[in-house]
């Protein structure tokens, strides 16, 4: 079998913070005797991914998550266990291992403010050794891709946060990483844009054969990007397996969003299934998943259907259903 | 190439700020001009205070207003800065040295500086044109630029090490306040060390301070007994400062938190 490009082995992340407690008296005290608690960031976690992946790496604020992107990406140094990128452990900070991987972080910033940020990309070039030929060829590729013809030559600080999003992209995957981890990549952008880079990251990977590892609050980027999921909590790993698998497992539901002709109970619905949502000429009644089409059919010759339609459960309501199984 | 690349970067973000490099600068000459005109003052009919003319004064406070644009700087401040703020996160992650590159950074400002603050360097010593005699050969001048050097590399040493302290403290300023304080000192910024009373002249030798800033003006002065031993102990200190920064860098960047993403 193929060698996981990522390889985790009870990975320990755990940091020493001072603690203080409410207001000046607490001050005085604590510069005469400090106490320290300590926090389990990441907390013995193991996975393997292998490349070409594009794994989900989720969970609620706090779980771990970035604190592990991290520890892979070779910015912070683990408390203890392995981690092995490329067959490069990353905390040696090896140039061969970081002119492969990237970092893409939607709130941190790499370009230069006050300059156009093809100045950035020129830099990146020459500290990835990207030869010049190949450099105007993945940026031409990169730009027509993103669509950044024409704020290439604006100052940074004068680009929307889409277009400076867009233009990080192109500085972090200059010099074709083989791992892409992405950390918020869409937060703060609107509707069009999220979609636009969606597309672009499944190119890429399509393209280039590249792992993609994505931390987001956006389950659309999940839904759209993601093939894998790995839930993480408190530092543990809980889930780790196909996005479709977890769905199967934890959405036993469909629901029947039906609209009627004319003005029906809520009790006479309550045969079907478990009314989610009721307003008289409509509702949301959630059904068994084996039993959908039966539920739907008997819908149909029941009452008078102006139209139905059978939704999935919500990916957020599997996660939290996923979430609340494992606390 | 990359390190080239960061400082041609900085410095077209420098050209934006022209006006701003020369109030600083500004500000900068006025203590120095101070402290000739103190020593002017001191002097009064004296020929010389332990072997400093007025000249000497004056191409000495001169010199280090102007030399502090070659040895000098901040970046262990702005290293300090973005080591609390995480904001190294995104450079730690290529194959790139951040302080070297907030060093590289800094040098833009400074030669821009450096080119503003010449013509007012030339026509003050224009004006001092009677007190200022200097006699150099070639190989003191040669000499001279590679002390220069020698300083600079010692300094901006030190100045790494100011700035990576922030991997233990949250702020580095008053680890930096200590550095100005110790280079005023020991290093000859404030007083020359000449004029120092001589527990600290003994001191001095066992410390780097006048191996960055004093060294190259003393040759300049031709005050040095031996100014190639001195180029020696600046290399030497070179050698330890190197070795303390890579022990220090090893060990905080294993205690980084990485704050913030």
């Amino acid at each position: 079998m193929e060698t996981p490009v990522i390889r985790v082995k009870n990975l320990k992340k755990y940091f020493r913070v001072a603690q203080k407690g409410e207001g000046f008296g607490a001050a005085v005290a604590s510069l005469f005797r400090r106490e320290y608690r300590e926090v389990k960031a990441v907390d013995g976690i193991d996975f393997d991914i292998h490349a070409g992946e594009m794994v989900a790496f989720l969970g609620p604020n706090g779980a771990g998550k970035t604190t592990t992107l991290k520890m892979l990406s070779g910015i912070l140094q683990p408390t203890s266990g392995e981690a092995s990128v490329l067959g490069f452990n990353p905390q040696e900070r090896n140039p061969e291992f970081q002119r492969q991987i990237s970092l893409v972080m939607g709130q941190r910033n790499q370009l230069w403010w006050n300059l156009p940020a093809t100045d950035t990309f020129l830099l990146n070039k020459d500290i990835y050794k990207v030869p010049l030929d190949q450099y105007r060829l993945i940026l031409d590729e990169l730009v027509e891709l993103l669509d950044l013809q024409d704020v290439l030559s604006s100052p940074v600080r004068k680009l929307s946060l889409g277009q400076r999003m867009k233009c990080e992209l192109v500085a972090s995957l200059l010099h074709r990483p083989k791992v892409v981890f992405l950390d918020e990549p869409t937060i703060g952008l609107d509707l069009a844009m999220q979609k636009k880079i969606r597309a672009f990251l499944k190119e890429y990977n399509k393209k280039y054969n590249a792992t993609i590892i994505l931390t987001s609050h956006y389950m659309d980027d999940v839904k759209e990007v993601c093939d894998r999921v790995i839930l993480i909590n408190h530092g543990r790993k809980i889930y780790d397996d196909q996005i479709k698998k977890l769905i199967s497992e934890y959405a036993h539901e469909k629901y029947l969003q039906v609209d009627f002709e004319n003005e029906v109970s809520k009790e006479a619905l309550e045969g079907i299934g478990k009314v989610v949502e009721f307003g008289g000429l409509q509702a949301v009644i959630a059904v068994p998943r084996a039993e959908h089409a039966k539920k739907a059919a008997e819908l149909l010759t029941r009452f008078e259907i102006d139209n139905i339609d059978i939704q999935e459960v919500e990916l957020e309501d599997i996660i939290l259903k996923s979430f609340a199984d494992h606390v | 190439m990359k390190y080239l690349r960061t400082f041609l970067l900085a410095l077209q973000v420098e050209f934006s700020s022209r006006i701003n490099i020369f109030g600083w600068f500004l500000c900068s000459l006025i203590p120095s001009l101070l402290l000739i005109l103190v020593w002017f003052a001191i002097l009064g009919e004296r020929e010389s205070i332990s072997g400093f003319t007025k000249g000497d004064f004056a191409v000495y406070y001169l010199f280090i207003t102007m030399g502090w644009y070659i040895v000098g700087g901040t970046f262990g401040i702005s290293t300090g800065r973005k080591i609390k703020n995480g904001m190294i996160n995104t450079t730690l992650l290529k194959p790139y040295n951040v302080v070297l590159g907030q060093c590289l950074e800094e040098q833009a400002w400074k030669a821009i500086s450096f080119f503003l603050a010449l013509p007012i360097m030339v026509f003050i010593v224009f004006l001092l044109r009677d007190n200022i005699s200097i006699h150099l050969s070639f190989g003191h001048i040669l000499l001279l630029i590679v002390s220069l050097i020698l300083g600079g590399i010692n300094f901006a040493l030190i100045q790494g090490l100011v700035g990576i302290s922030a991997f233990w403290i949250t702020e580095v300023w008053p680890v930096d306040h200590l550095r100005v304080i110790l280079l005023s000192l020991f290093g000859g910024l404030l007083v020359p060390l000449a004029l120092m009373p001589s527990a600290v002249r003994a001191l001095s030798d066992f410390l780097p301070f006048k191996y960055m800033f004093y060294v190259p003006v003393s040759i300049l002065l031709s005050k040095n007994s031996n100014p190639y031993l001195d180029a020696g102990i600046q290399l030497l200190y070179i050698g330890i400062l190197f070795g303390i920064y890579t022990l220090v860098w090893s060990r905080g960047i294993k205690k980084y938190e990485a704050i913030g993403i």
